[in-house]
Order: C-alpha cells, then sequence, then structure tokens
C-alpha cells in the first residue's frame, strides 16, 4: 500500500434538492517524498480536495488512507488530532496570528504536538533566524510565507498541504517560497502537495494531477523535474 | 433604490445577532429605566385618585377651645367649601381596655358617623348587630401595627377616665366641679359594640399611624429613624358623636346643660381636587392661601386653631417618600444604564460597518452618497431600537405594577392607578434613540471619511505590538504561552478592552448597589420590604445588563477574529482550546472590570444612601463584595456557552479565502 492512497473519493453537496458533486470516484497513489503539483482551474474541485487531505471535511464516499491510518474514518475528534500531527498546512495569505511575533508563531502550532522540531531551528532554516521576534505586520509577504512554512515544517507532519502558496507573492518571492517547499520535500523526505491553477509548476513536480469538473483527467509523472530556477512563466 | 433596499433586508439576516443584541440592550435599559420611574408616578397617580375618591381632607382644624367650634362658624365655611367637602366631629388619644389590653386608642367621635361626606370610610368586614340599646362603633381594619377587634366586640368607654387622662397630659387635674358632675353622671360610663371594620383614607401605612401624643405633636419626622421611634396608636375607634354624655345644668356652677366633649374637629376638603396632584407644585401655597381665608372665618378663636394638613399625615408622607427616593433612584441608574446601552450600541454598528467595508467601498465608486450608505446602517440601528422600544414600554409596564404591587407589604396600597404614565417611558426612549442615532452616525461618517480608494483596500488585521508586561521580565516569563497571547490581545484592541471593561464596570456597580440596598433593608433594622423589592430588581435587572452586555462584546469579538480561530482549528486545535483563546480574553476583561465596578459602585451606593437617607458604605456586610463578582462571573459564564455553538460552527475554509 501507498503512503497517501485516495480510492474513489467522492464529496457531494445537497442545498435542498439539488446535490452537487464537488468532487467523483478520485483515486490516485502518493509516496512518501514526492513532490507533488495539484493543478486545476477555478471550479474544478482543488479546494474541496485539499479540504478532504488536510482533515478539514469528510468525503460522502472512498475511502483516504494516510500512512496506513484510514482518514475518512476519522469523527470530527479524530480530524482534530489528525491536523494537529500528521498535516502541515500553508496557506495562499499566511494566516499567521497577528498578535505573535514569528518565533511565537511557530510555537502556536507545535505547542498541542507530540513529536516536532525545534521552532527557533527551523525559523532558521527557512532563513528568519533575524526576525524571529517580528511581528507580521513588520515581516514582508515573502517572509511571512516563510514563517507559514517554518510553522507547518516544525509540525514535523506527514504530508505538507499547500494551497497556492506564492498566490499573493511577486514572481522571484514565489519562486523562492517553491524552492524552500522543494528542498524541503527531498532534505526531510516528506510528501509536499501544492493545489495552484500555475501550469508553469508542473515542470518541477515528480506527479502532477490534473482535475477537472471535480474529476482526475490525467496524472503525470515527471521522470526528470526542471529546477524551479530552469522555470519561468 | 429597490435593489439598494434589497441590500437592506438582506443585513437584516445576516446581522441577525446584532440586530437582536441592540434589542435586547434596549428592552433591558429602558424597560428598567421607565418601569423605575413610571412606577413612582404610578404610586403618585395612585395616590391622588385615593385622595379625590375618598374626598381625603385637606385639612383638619382642631380647636383647643373649651366651647369647640360655634355653629356660626361651621357654617360659614360649609357656604366656602361646601356642605360635602365639611364634616365635624372630636378626636382624642386615650389608653382604652379593648381585649382585656390597656391600648392606646384615637378616638374619633363624628357628628356624621354613617353618611360622611369627607373621608369616606370604606367597608372591610360588617356585622349584623341585634342589640338595640347598644352604640355601633367602627374599628380600623388592622395591620402591622393597628390590631386586631373582631366585630360585635363590646367596648366600655369611661369618659371620666378619657377626660382624666387628657388633662393629665396637659400637666392639669381635672377641675372639681366637673368631676362631682361625672361621677354623679349616670351615662359616664358606656358601652358600644363593634359593627363595622373599615379603613379610613387617612392611615392606608400599615407601619402605624402616629398618635397626638408624640412630642412634636403632629408633625412627621423627615428621615426613618425619626419615623421608626414615633408613638403609634394601637386602635383606631369611629364613634357617633351622641355617645358622649351631656352634663345637665346646675346653677351657678353650670349655667347649661353641655356635652362634655365639644365639637373640636373640622375635616374640611377642597372643592378644586386638582390642586392636590400629589403635593404637586403649587399645592401647599394653595393650603396657606385657604388657612388664612379660615382664619378670617374663624375670627378671634382663630389664635387657638391648628391645622392639620396632609404634610402632617404619616401614611401620605410615607407613600410620596418613598416614591420619591424610587424616582431618585431610577435617575442614578438611568445615567448608568444609558451610558452602557450607548456604548454597546456604538461597538455593534462600528463593527457591522467594518464587516461591510467592501460593500460601502462599492456603494461609493458606484458614486452612492455617504449619507444614502450611512442611511441604511441607521435604519438598521432605528428598527432595532424602535423594536426595542416598544417592547421595553411593557417591561417597564410590568415593572411598574410589580413595584406598585410591592408596595402593598408597607401600605393597605389604594388601588393602583391605571393611567399611563408616559413621560418619563418617553424621556428615557428619546434619550437611547438620539443615542443611537448618534452612534450610528459617528460611525459611519468615520468611515465615510475615508477615501473609496482606501475603502476597497482590506483593513489590514491589527498588528500586534509588545505589550507593557513584556518589559517586566519577572511576570512575563512565568506567564505559560497562552496568557502571554491573551495578554498581547487584551491590549492590541485596546478600545474595546475599555469599552468591556467600563461596561462591566457598571454593570458590577449596579448589582453591587443593589446587593448594598438589599444589605441595608436585612440588617439596618429597616422593615421596608418594598426597599428590598427594588433593590432585588435592580439586582435582577444589572445582571440581565452584564450578561446582554457581555454577549454582544464576546459576539463582536468573535467574529473579528474569525480568521484567526479558523486558522487555529486548521492547526488542530479543538474547539475547547480555540474558544479558550477568546474567552480567557473574556475573563480577563471582565475580571478588571469587576474591580472598576468597585470603585464605581461606592458613589453609586453613597448616592443612594443619601437618597433614602439610610445606610453606610462602611455598614454593607463584607460578603456582598464577594457575591457582586460572582454574579457577573455567572453572567460571564452563561455568555461563554450560549457563544460555543458560534465557535464550534466556524468554517474552516474561512482560513483559505483571501482577507476581505
Amino acid at each position: 500500500m501507498s503512503f497517501l492512497t485516495l480510492s474513489e473519493v467522492g464529496k457531494e453537496y445537497k442545498t435542498g434538492s439539488v446535490s452537487v458533486h464537488a468532487l467523483k470516484d478520485v483515486s490516485f497513489e502518493l509516496e512518501d517524498g514526492e513532490f507533488v503539483v495539484v493543478l486545476g482551474s477555478s471550479g474544478a474541485g482543488k479546494t474541496t480536495l485539499l479540504n478532504l487531505l488536510g482533515g478539514m471535511d469528510n468525503a460522502t464516499s472512498g475511502t483516504i488512507t494516510l500512512d496506513g491510518k484510514n482518514v475518512t474514518a476519522l469523527d470530527k475528534r479524530g480530524l482534530t488530532e489528525y491536523r494537529r500531527g500528521d498535516v502541515g498546512f500553508v496557506f495562499q495569505f499566511y494566516n499567521l496570528m497577528p498578535n505573535l511575533t514569528a518565533l511565537e508563531n511557530v510555537e502556536i502550532a507545535v505547542e498541542i504536538c507530540k513529536d516536532h522540531l525545534d521552532p527557533k531551528d527551523v525559523l532558521t532554516e527557512v532563513g528568519l533566524d533575524e526576525r524571529l521576534n517580528n511581528f507580521p505586520a513588520q515581516l514582508s509577504g515573502g517572509e511571512q510565507q516563510r514563517v507559514s512554512i517554518a510553522r507547518a515544517i516544525a509540525k514535523n507532519p506527514k504530508l505538507l498541504l499547500c494551497d497556492e502558496p506564492t498566490g499573493a507573492l511577486d514572481y522571484n518571492t514565489g519562486k523562492k517560497i517553491l524552492k524552500l517547499l522543494h528542498d524541503t520535500c527531498k532534505q526531510r523526505k516528506r510528501l509536499v502537495i501544492i493545489v495552484t491553477h500555475n501550469s508553469a509548476l508542473k515542470d518541477m513536480a515528480d506527479k502532477v494531477i490534473h482535475i477537472k469538473n471535480g474529476m482526475i483527467e490525467d496524472i503525470q509523472m515527471n521522470k526528470s523535474p526542471r529546477p524551479i530556477e530552469e522555470i519561468e512563466w | 433604490m429597490k435593489t439598494y433596499l434589497k441590500t437592506l433586508s438582506r443585513m437584516f439576516k445576516k446581522h441577525f445577532t446584532r440586530f437582536i443584541s441592540i434589542i435586547l440592550i434596549v428592552l433591558v435599559a429602558v424597560g428598567f429605566i421607565s418601569g423605575i420611574g413610571s412606577s413612582a408616578d404610578k404610586l403618585e397617580y395612585s395616590l391622588t385618585d385615593h385622595y379625590t375618591n375618598r374626598n381625603v381632607s385637606d385639612l383638619i382644624l382642631k380647636t383647643e377651645s373649651e366651647d369647640g367650634f360655634s355653629i356660626e362658624q361651621i357654617t360659614a365655611l360649609k357656604d366656602i367649601y361646601g356642605a360635602n367637602n365639611v364634616e365635624t366631629g372630636m378626636s382624642l388619644d386615650a389608653y382604652i381596655n379593648i381585649d382585656g389590653e390597656n391600648r392606646l386608642t384615637r378616638l374619633y367621635f363624628l357628628d356624621n358617623l354613617e353618611g360622611g361626606k369627607v373621608n369616606v370610610l370604606e367597608d372591610i368586614e360588617c356585622a349584623e348587630i341585634t342589640q338595640t340599646d347598644c352604640v355601633l362603633a367602627y374599628t380600623e381594619v388592622s395591620d402591622n401595627k393597628i390590631k386586631h377587634i373582631s366585630t360585635k366586640t363590646e367596648i366600655e368607654l369611661d369618659f371620666k377616665d378619657i377626660l382624666t387622662q387628657t388633662a393629665e397630659r396637659e400637666g392639669k387635674e381635672l377641675d372639681k366641679m366637673t368631676a362631682m358632675a361625672l361621677d354623679a353622671l349616670d351615662g359616664v360610663k358606656q358601652t358600644t359594640i363593634i359593627q363595622r371594620i373599615v379603613s379610613s383614607p387617612l392611615t392606608f401605612a400599615k407601619e402605624g399611624e402616629p398618635s397626638y401624643h408624640n412630642p412634636e405633636g403632629t408633625q412627621i419626622p423627615d428621615d426613618i429613624n425619626g419615623i421608626n421611634s414615633l408613638i403609634t396608636l394601637d386602635n383606631i375607634l369611629y364613634l357617633p358623636s351622641s355617645i358622649i354624655p351631656t352634663i345637665p345644668a346646675y346653677p351657678p356652677f353650670i349655667p347649661d346643660e353641655k356635652k362634655i366633649l365639644q365639637t373640636g374637629d373640622i375635616y374640611l376638603s377642597f372643592e378644586n381636587k386638582g390642586k392636590f396632584n400629589a403635593f404637586g407644585l403649587g399645592y401647599d401655597n394653595y393650603v396657606k392661601e385657604q388657612q388664612k381665608i379660615i382664619n378670617s372665618v374663624l375670627g378671634s378663636d382663630a389664635e387657638n386653631v391648628r391645622f392639620i394638613d396632609l404634610n402632617h399625615n404619616a401614611s401620605f408622607i410615607m407613600l410620596i417618600g418613598y416614591s420619591d427616593s424610587v424616582r431618585e433612584i431610577g435617575y442614578v441608574l438611568m445615567v448608568a444604564f444609558l451610558f452602557v446601552t450607548a456604548l454597546v450600541v456604538l461597538s455593534t454598528m462600528t463593527r457591522l460597518m467594518e464587516e461591510e467595508r467592501g460593500q460601502i467601498a462599492c456603494l461609493r465608486t458606484l458614486g452612492y452618497s455617504g449619507f444614502k450608505i450611512v442611511f441604511k446602517y441607521i435604519l438598521f440601528a432605528m428598527i432595532a431600537t424602535g423594536i426595542g422600544g416598544v417592547g421595553s414600554y411593557f417591561v417597564g409596564l410590568g415593572l411598574a405594577y410589580l413595584i406598585c404591587y410591592v408596595f402593598n407589604y408597607s401600605f393597605a396600597m389604594p388601588p393602583i392607578s391605571s393611567q399611563i404614565a408616559l413621560v418619563f417611558y418617553l424621556i428615557v426612549f428619546s434619550v437611547i434613540v438620539v443615542a443611537t442615532l448618534g452612534a450610528t452616525f459617528f460611525a459611519g461618517f468615520k468611515m465615510t471619511l475615508e477615501t473609496p480608494a482606501d475603502l476597497l483596500r482590506p483593513k489590514p488585521p491589527k498588528a500586534g505590538k509588545k505589550s507593557f508586561l513584556e518589559r517586566i521580565p519577572l511576570i512575563w516569563n512565568r506567564l505559560s504561552f497562552k496568557y502571554k497571547s491573551t495578554t498581547r490581545n487584551v491590549l492590541r484592541y485596546l478600545h474595546r478592552f475599555i469599552m468591556t471593561v467600563v461596561s462591566v464596570a457598571v454593570s458590577t456597580a449596579l448589582v453591587m448597589a443593589g446587593l448594598a440596598l438589599l444589605d441595608t433593608c436585612i440588617f439596618g433594622g429597616i422593615d421596608s420590604p418594598s426597599v428590598m423589592a427594588i433593590a432585588l430588581v435592580v439586582i435582577v435587572f444589572a445582571a440581565l445588563l452584564t450578561a446582554v452586555v457581555i454577549y454582544t462584546l464576546t459576539n463582536i469579538n468573535v467574529s473579528e477574529r474569525n480568521r484567526e480561530l479558523a486558522t487555529l482549528k486548521v492547526l488542530g486545535y479543538h474547539d475547547k482550546e480555540v474558544a479558550g483563546y477568546i474567552y480567557r480574553e473574556v475573563y480577563i476583561d471582565t475580571a478588571v472590570g469587576i474591580l472598576f465596578g468597585y470603585v464605581l459602585s461606592t458613589g453609586i451606593m453613597q448616592l443612594l444612601f443619601n437618597i433614602l437617607g439610610m445606610g453606610t458604605i462602611g455598614g454593607v456586610s463584607w460578603y456582598w463584595w464577594l457575591v457582586a463578582p460572582v454574579f457577573v462571573f455567572f453572567a460571564t459564564f452563561l455568555v461563554t456557552i450560549l457563544l460555543m455553538p458560534k465557535i464550534v460552527k466556524i468554517d474552516m475554509n474561512e482560513s483559505l479565502k483571501a482577507i476581505e
């Protein structure tokens, strides 16, 4: 069995008598240490998939298994524990606590994890050793996203989920952030999934999952991914 | 315009809890104040109705002259005031043996006992008496001080004893001639039988009717301790004046036959009933004018005549005193309630507009005028205030009836007037309307001052900064991480912190003031359940106000921080931990508010004690100071329970969305 397995996962929203399939029969398998890009235009079902992978919502059909744990069988409390220990989340808009410093923003995440890394070390690793005691408002967008990544990494999660991590950043900063995520993936041997609508990113991924209308359109394997520095868009 | 109105109706749906918040706070604040205020009005109306319906005597003329009032004088007064407004008789206080006890009893000998038109007696109980050889008498209905006499009880009046007591009170002896005459008199001892138990319109206070024997005569002291130390009557009997024995002529010592007690009292009520109006403006002067007129009628006898007006009537004075106290308490609390209400409405409307920032920006770029945009919010606030205001009328009405009803413990209350006491309600309500309008206008005006370009940009979440506590490592390093974050949050939203603290402080002060009143009633040796009831009402409404305030402010806090809370959830925080993030802050705000509330409460207490003319801050039992925070914390606890679903329902997807 693979590290992360989705089999026939579906998500149906019901409003009155009308039901909409946000996701239908989604199946794929991913391995530890892979750098994966989920690609799709808006409304394709990317966010829904992200919600299910991140334990933020329950699937209506199918099963998701991460490292042998059946995520779809978890109740509300179980899902919270799953988010707490197994998933690291990087948001498009960073979502840092405005009243906490960079260091404290990482601390607030690891405080509730058992098997976490040292917040200072991780921040140093993402290049913020000089900015530990700054508040988000005193940091640039790129720096804020680094804090957000450090927060996700420091939890020592099995899965790193990134929702349009460069969406709010300029071109060059975006590239640096992607490099950081890629390095994390390869150096720490972590499964990193990036959800984006930027098709240029597909060249740097080990695997590219194309979604359209809530279904898998194609899964593409890259034998030789290109480093982000060589990709332009 | 049609589409514009649509945004209005959607606003009501979207901000329903805010809408309810404003309705509730107006309901509580206006309901309470108008209830207290209009109960005072209602008490006065009831008193005025009672005065009119029972044709209460505005003046009792009491002559010291041995011959009493002459028929000419009485006729002259009847000519001026109308035959129906002048009654005559005689009254004195003496110890009489009733039911085997020596009781201080007021004896009214009325010339027109059965058909009296002034101070109309009301039957409580009436027995059929078959004995024909006895004089029928009435007794005043029993209350806390006046003792019960059953109907058909026989009472023997020894007129020699009565006259001796009267003479001794004046330091004299009964003169020998009269004593001899009385000894020889057959009917000096008269037996009467109680036929009716009645209530007089002059004695409805249950705390006792002062006797004529008090050193200050009929003066009513203006403090409660003074009133409590008055000599009060055990019984009041109403007798026909025909019972008074007559001494036959015995010239030359007694030239003509004469009654042993003369017509010493005239009970006089003014034709113009509108003048009284619960001791209203000009009544006292009117009474003085009438006294002058009466004096000129009495001629040279005037110097022997004392006037007992309603200012010397314990029941009237006590009821009006209580109603004045209630009204003044209302004034003091009104300021506090209105202040908090205005603060809460201002916070709510400011937040509401912050949330609709994008929409306001959009309308502005489309060329809608600032006024038209703000108008929508004013309408929102006005409708909520209007609904709350209409509802509060009924809350106030209920409260007023409750308070008037409670006065039954101290007074055999005249029937509660159904006259609508609108004045207080209208004043309070219009103040609230103006405050709401002002608060909304202020919040809206601030926002329309920003250029549309600024408005279009999302307002960044408030930046964090180091709190002053961080400069004191001794404290800061000992705080757990959770509390460090809470401390910063408290100081980050400083204006909301201040608002919460001020509101909680005022509410706590009100609760504390209510408890202090209660304490004074219970332990101050003052038997006034009506003040106690008002204390309870104050406590209940102050607690309600506290709950509504904390609910509103916490509600705002939660929606302001939706995104932060959603992020915490994504990070794997359990609902309880997420709630803790907000609630720790609420409890800290509440605790600080309570501390300030203590300070504020001493001020309010002092005012209340001054109004009531009793009690001291130092005299309040120490444990109430501990009870007040329990009330406030309990209200906070209830609110946190009530808001829990809102936190549970926070959508984690909020954290993925762009900042609105």
